[in-house]
């Protein structure tokens, strides 16, 4: 026997039917067995019984999946295909076998408490225009900016904007600015320890009497709503926020140009496969004048990973071969914009599209 | 080991990104979801016909073992390399070439999945009809090469029923099409024959494929049951009641609990069983359908029939059912799933067999499957962590075998043998039986390189069958076989010495054993057997001086079993259509097969000769409806193909094979039929039309609307016997529908309105003598001419080129008569001459059709598209036949081209033109 890998047992519950394949991003861009729930299983499975080595050749289509659980959504046996891999992950990430894009981005975690590795600091200034500043301490509420929509330049407008709504609607929230350090998002779903980061960031909001979380982006909701202890935080998604105060009356959307305009909404896998949050972007949606949504042949539930997540920095042509397949899904649609919930997601399709060429789709 | 210039040279031809050889890529390749693996060499992944070609060819030359692999979903083992070599995945190819809506058929290639095609043709209202409950993520060359089945094949079909034709790639790399958009192409069914070979005959690299309109509605009902024998004599008393539903599927209490447990779809957890059934088609009969299926719910004792009130409901049923294999790792990590099928009525007893076997073995035992086909799913549940419990499970499932064919069943129904059900083989096959399917294994692949190990156990020992001394004279022939009726041809009324072609002697078998003896003296003294009354045509090629020696099947004639509550009947070879329709009547049943002349005609001549009439659009063509049939070969061995079930993938099925050979592979003696309900009430829509254009475009609407006509047939009005009181114009269209009486007359509505809006008169035709005698007509006009009035023209094209052909024959003279839904096209008597019939034939050619022309119901000369894949074809064919009947005994003239002897293009006329 080789390592017996935790999660052994589970792992005996797949019986090869292959149905994990017919929504699985890396088999559609690649084809490739080894990076399907059916093909990772097996190949973990035969590491433990010591038919297999583990090594790069198991690692790499490992880290290549992006956990997007729609094998989890497809599997008739009810197989714990995320837990199975997670610890598999986990397994790996003390070894040589780390990609260097995952150790560089733990190294840069670790050093400037962000992903990209700038000044911590920079984080407020995205909502500086919007947001009376310094932002009210007496608060109970945060909104908690996030390594992308808070340092990406391409994605700040995300960050700006969602605080010039809540600013409209007097929404009073704190500011961490630099006390705010990065989720853990990247070394999370690659099974990295970030121990740290959870304690530095559970410290902060409970010193600071927050009681709920507000974030515009996928990554953090998941993560905290996942890896952190929120017995005493309630964590909540712009998405979530703005349904809400739409459905109460506060957001006065008569204002608007009612411009028809036909959109199609793509569900972050964070947010919808793996939180079951599909409708508050829809009432969104339905309630601004003029918008009207047709929906991709895959969504909701069974929505497709739009290749971003942490396997973006594994395997980039990957990536973008994911992408390319989302974009096209929703090109089909004819709707002249994307929307999505999740800055990654916005990030990654944005490209693609622009890859894809004609440009009518924003 | 794979040689590194064999490696470099796979590289050059597929790429090298798709040369897969890491540790990883190998063992991901090297399993399906049954419980065996493999490990394979090395693993391509072409990305065209060509590139497999050239694959196929590198192989063929070092005598690589290649195993073809689609999503590798398959359930026997059939895609696990055990012999190592090359795993050939086609899931690169998986393009939708054409959806071709006029044809009511789709071009695809192998690794297109299931579910795909049926996202592609949902626009257009059309689907393919199996549906396997992979078909998420099963590809359709691989539902191919298993001939996979699903719920709804109970009342469409399998995917045999739905192949028109393929384009594969043999061992030794040779490109071939097989079938295509006509009806009728010449030479042996091969599509039939490699539909189900599970991967050993060949690669495909297209498929054509046959979709159909949508049903117009749907009505599921979920049935439960307190009591399992209760299920199953429900789902016998519904087939027996002439009730064929779309779908009737069972899930037993376990089963039901896992899928529970997977999916919380609300299924009532307390039932022992329940059934799914549906039922579809034209909408005003569905409820009348639920009714009759309810009260027989209601009479076997169902708890409670249940029907799903809208769209959601019934997803969410189908939801549990095709996720139930795998819903039963909540129960358990590991399953084996059997296949075993068996004549419905015996499903009560399977039953209670299956759960014994499960308490012998200390085995969990499920049950999810179609009940309908009798195709039964016994699922043993256990932990591989035990030990020594797979061979348990393995012993368990061999005894599920055993049961199954036991009570006249077969071992698989759409699974395949693979490699899990190889030794089970013997259960059901002689020795006789097993060596036939090599005998087409070494035709196709010599060298043994294509997916070995699978289907055919390993080579038996050669027991070999004493060889008599071989007869000289036809003296000898009667003193060697002293127990069978002779007869000297000169005391025969009737010698045809005229054209030489006279027996010198006749023999009147008893029995099929006396048949295959007498067959194989004849084929040891060098002679030529001419079968009657089956066909006539033993002619001998010029130049061929042998003798020839009638074999009279005539004493042949009995049924042999007739089961009326599973629908089937077994008949011998010279029992005549009508005596089989006489016996299938009295049971309120019938035969779907028409001839001119069924008071004379026998099943064997039909068989062979794969004569079909109008209402083949409705009820397909022999291959369609036959089971199983008994064959005598010329090495002296009787084989069975298929059995008596409605669904059976165990082996090669070589009655697709013998079913219009011609009598040039074998004399079939015996055959077994799935029979149709008679139907309650039937209806002719007769119109009229002046312009042939407007019949034809009207008959293309029938046949693609939901509507569901038996026969759609255009004929001119100079038919005889056909020709309809007051009938004016010069063409006429009919229409035939059998259905209960509320839908034929809902659909004669909606066929008439059709018609008059593409500008017919509607001519009116009483139900009863005139109806009959105006089917009789058309079925009796597409049959043979008395040779002094002419000769009969058949062309077959695709559906939608028809009307062009039709034009073509403006000037031949005789009668016309199209079947509109299946593209054949028929004109007689018809006087012609080589130069005229290659003229004609060439434009019917450019058409993509073909064109026979027949005297005496035999074919004479043949005219059909050419290309190297077609060539390849029918050397492939030849092959078969050389295996078959290496010496020509068996109609060695016959007009099959492939078979070499053809005179191809007019050049028989033109030599009969030159000799007067």
């Amino acid at each position: 026997m080789g390592d017996r890998l935790p999660g052994y047992d589970e792992m005996l519950r797949c019986t090869r039917c292959g149905y994990c394949q017919a929504s699985c991003p890396t088999f559609d861009a690649a084809h490739d067995e080894r990076s399907t729930a059916r093909g990772l299983i097996q190949l973990l499975r035969g590491v433990t019984e010591g038919s297999v080595s583990f090594g790069a050749g198991v690692a790499m289509p490992l880290w290549r999946c992006p956990d997007c659980r729609a094998c989890v959504q497809h599997c008739p046996g009810g197989v714990r295909i995320g837990e199975i891999l997670a610890s598999a992950r986990r397994s790996l990430s003390a070894t040589t076998l780390l990609p260097p894009s995952l150790q560089e981005v733990r190294a840069q975690i670790d050093e400037s408490h962000n992903i990209q590795g700038i000044a911590n600091t920079e984080r407020a200034s995205a909502c500086v225009t919007s947001l009376p500043v310094p932002a009210d301490e007496k608060a109970d509420s945060v909104f908690w900016v996030g390594c992308l929509s808070g340092l990406d330049p391409d994605l700040r407008s995300i960050a700006h904007s969602f605080c010039g709504i809540l600013s409209a609607l007097d929404e009073s929230v704190q500011l961490l600015g630099g006390e705010e350090w990065c989720c853990g998002y990247p070394l999370y779903t690659a099974g990295l320890p970030m121990e740290e980061l959870i304690s530095h960031n559970t410290e902060i909001l409970r010193r600071r009497g927050i009681r709920r979380l507000i974030t515009a982006c996928a990554h953090g909701y998941h993560t905290w709503k996942e890896a952190y202890p929120t017995e005493s935080v309630e964590v909540v998604h712009a998405c979530e926020f703005l349904a809400d105060a739409s459905d109460a009356g506060r957001i006065s959307w008569a204002n608007l140009s009612a411009e028809p305009l036909l959109v199609t909404y793509h569900d972050p896998c964070d947010l919808g496969r793996k939180h079951g949050i599909y409708d508050a972007p829809r009432r969104v949606l339905a309630a601004i004048p003029g918008v009207e949504l047709r929906e991709m042949k895959r969504s909701r539930a069974d929505s497709f990973c739009c290749g971003g997540s942490s396997t973006e920095r594994v395997d980039l042509r990957q990536s973008d071969a994911i992408a390319a397949l989302r974009i096209a899904e929703a090109e089909s649609t004819g709707a002249m914009a994307l929307v999505t919930s999740c800055p990654q997601c916005k990030r990654v399709l944005s490209a693609a599209a622009t890859r894809a060429g004609d440009g009518s789709m924003s | 080991m794979i040689a590194t210039h064999v490696f470099e040279e796979l590289q050059r031809i597929v790429g090298p990104d798709y040369v897969l050889d890491t540790e990883e890529d190998l063992f991901v390749f090297g399993y399906d979801a049954s419980l065996d693996r493999g490990d394979p060499d090395l693993v391509v992944l072409p990305g065209s016909v060509e590139e497999i070609s050239l694959v196929m060819r590198l192989a063929h030359r070092y005598r690589i073992p290649v195993t073809p692999r689609g999503a590798g979903t398959n359930l026997s083992g059939g895609s696990v390399p055990i012999h190592g070599g090359l795993v050939l995945a086609t899931t690169r190819l998986n393009r939708i070439l054409e959806i071709d809506l006029p044809n009511r058929c789709a071009v695809v290639e192998p690794g297109v999945f299931n579910l795909a095609l049926q996202q592609a043709l949902q626009p257009h209202g059309y689907q393919y009809a199996p549906d396997p409950a992979s078909q998420k993520v099963s590809t359709l060359g691989g539902n191919i090469g298993e001939n996979s089945g699903g719920p709804h094949c109970l009342k469409y079909g399998v995917t045999l029923n739905h192949i028109l034709g393929l384009e594969a790639v043999l061992p030794n790399g040779d490109v071939c099409r097989f079938g295509g958009r006509s009806p009728s192409a010449s030479g042996y069914d091969m599509t039939g024959l490699m539909v189900g070979s599970e991967g050993t005959l060949g690669v495909f690299t297209k498929a054509l494929v046959r979709i159909v309109p949508k049903a117009e509605g749907v009505r599921t009902l979920l049935v439960l049951f307190d009591n399992l024998g209760d299920a199953g004599r429900t789902v016998s008393a519904i087939i027996s009641a002439g009730i064929i539903p779309a779908t009737l599927e069972m899930m037993d209490r376990t089963v039901i609990d896992a899928v529970e447990r997977a999916t919380q779809a609300g299924l009532p957890q307390d039932v022992a069983a329940l059934l799914i059934i549906e039922v579809d088609g034209v909408e005003d009969d569905l409820d009348e359908q639920i009714n009759r299926i309810t009260a027989v719910c209601d009479r076997e004792g169902a708890r409670e029939v249940r029907p799903a009130r809208d769209q959601t409901e019934r997803d969410e049923l189908w939801a549990s059912r095709r996720g139930a294999f795998g819903a039963l790792g909540q129960l358990m990590p590991s399953y084996l799933v059997l296949d075993g099928t068996v004549p419905r009525t015996r499903l009560p007893e399977v039953l209670e067999g299956v759960a014994e076997i499960g308490e012998r073995f200390n085995l969990p035992v499920g049950n999810v499957f179609h009940a309908g086909d009798g195709n039964l799913h016994p699922l043993f549940l256990f932990d591989p962590r035990e030990s020594g419990i797979v061979e348990r499970v393995r012993a368990a499932g061999a005894e599920i075998l055993r049961l199954c064919t036991q009570v006249g069943g077969t071992i698989t129904g759409e699974h395949g043998i693979g490699l899990e059900k190889i030794t089970a083989m013997s259960l059901i096959f002689s020795d006789a039986d097993i060596e036939a399917m090599r005998a087409v294994k070494r035709a196709l692949d010599p060298e043994g390189i294509m997916n070995p190990g699978k289907i055919l156990p390993a080579h038996r020992e050669e027991a070999g069958m004493e060889t008599p001394p071989a007869a000289e004279t036809v003296d000898d022939l009667r003193l060697a076989l002293p127990d069978v009726a002779w007869v000297k041809s000169t005391d025969e009324p009737e010698g045809d010495a005229a054209n030489g072609t006279a027996p010198v002697l006749v023999a009147l078998p008893k029995t099929a054993e006396q048949v295959a003896r007498v067959l194989r003296a004849i084929d040891a003294a060098e002679m030529i057997a001419q079968v009657r009354p089956t066909h006539a045509r033993a002619e001998r090629s010029i130049g061929d001086t042998r003798d020839a020696v009638a074999v009279d099947l005539q004493r042949l004639n009995g049924i042999l079993d007739h089961d009326i509550d599973n629908l089937t009947i077994t008949v011998q070879a010279a029992c005549t259509l009508s005596n089989v329709q006489k016996a299938a009547r009295a049971a309120g049943q019938w035969l779907p097969l028409e001839v001119g002349d069924p008071e004379h005609a026998t099943i064997g001549g039909i068989l062979s000769d794969n004569v079909s009439g109008p209402r083949r659009l409705r009820y397909g063509t022999a291959r369609d409806i036959v089971l199983g049939m008994e064959v005598a070969l010329v090495n002296g061995e009787i084989i069975h193909c298929g059995g008596r079930t409605v669904k059976n993938v165990a082996g090669y099925d070589l009655s697709r094979l013998f079913i219009g050979s011609e009598g040039t592979l074998g004399i079939i003696t015996a055959a077994t039929f799935r029979l149709q309900p008679l139907p309650s009430a039937a209806a002719t829509a007769l119109a009229s039309f002046e312009a042939v254009d407007s019949a034809f475009a009207y008959a293309q609407r029938i046949c693609s609307s939901t509507l569901c006509p038996s026969a759609v047939q255009v004929f001119d009005d100079r038919s005889d016997g056909a020709r309809p009181p007051g009938a004016a114009a010069d063409i006429m269209v009919a229409v035939l529908f059998e259905a209960s009486d509320a839908v034929v007359r809902r659909q004669l509505r909606d066929t008439q309105m059709a018609a008059r809006d593409c500008g017919a008169d509607v001519v009116d035709l009483p139900h009863g003598p005139p109806e009959v005698a105006l089917w009789e007509g058309l079925t009796r006009s597409g049959g043979e001419v008395p040779e002094e009035e002419g000769v009969c023209l058949k062309a077959s094209l695709s559906p939608a080129k028809l009307v062009e052909a039709w034009h073509l024959l403006d000037g031949v003279g005789g009668y016309r008569q199209a079947c509109a839904g299946a593209g054949l096209l028929v004109a007689r008597p018809v006087r012609t001459d080589g130069a005229a019939f290659n003229r004609l034939g060439d434009r019917i050619i450019k058409l993509g059709g073909s064109l026979v022309v027949y005297r005496e119901g035999s074919a004479l000369c043949r005219l059909e598209p050419t290309s190297v894949p077609i060539e390849n074809a029918r050397s492939a064919m030849q092959r078969i036949r050389e295996e078959f009947d290496p010496k020509r005994t068996l109609s060695p003239r016959s007009c099959a081209s492939f078979s070499g002897h053809c005179e191809k293009s007019g050049d028989a006329l033109l030599a009969e033109e030159s000799a007067a």
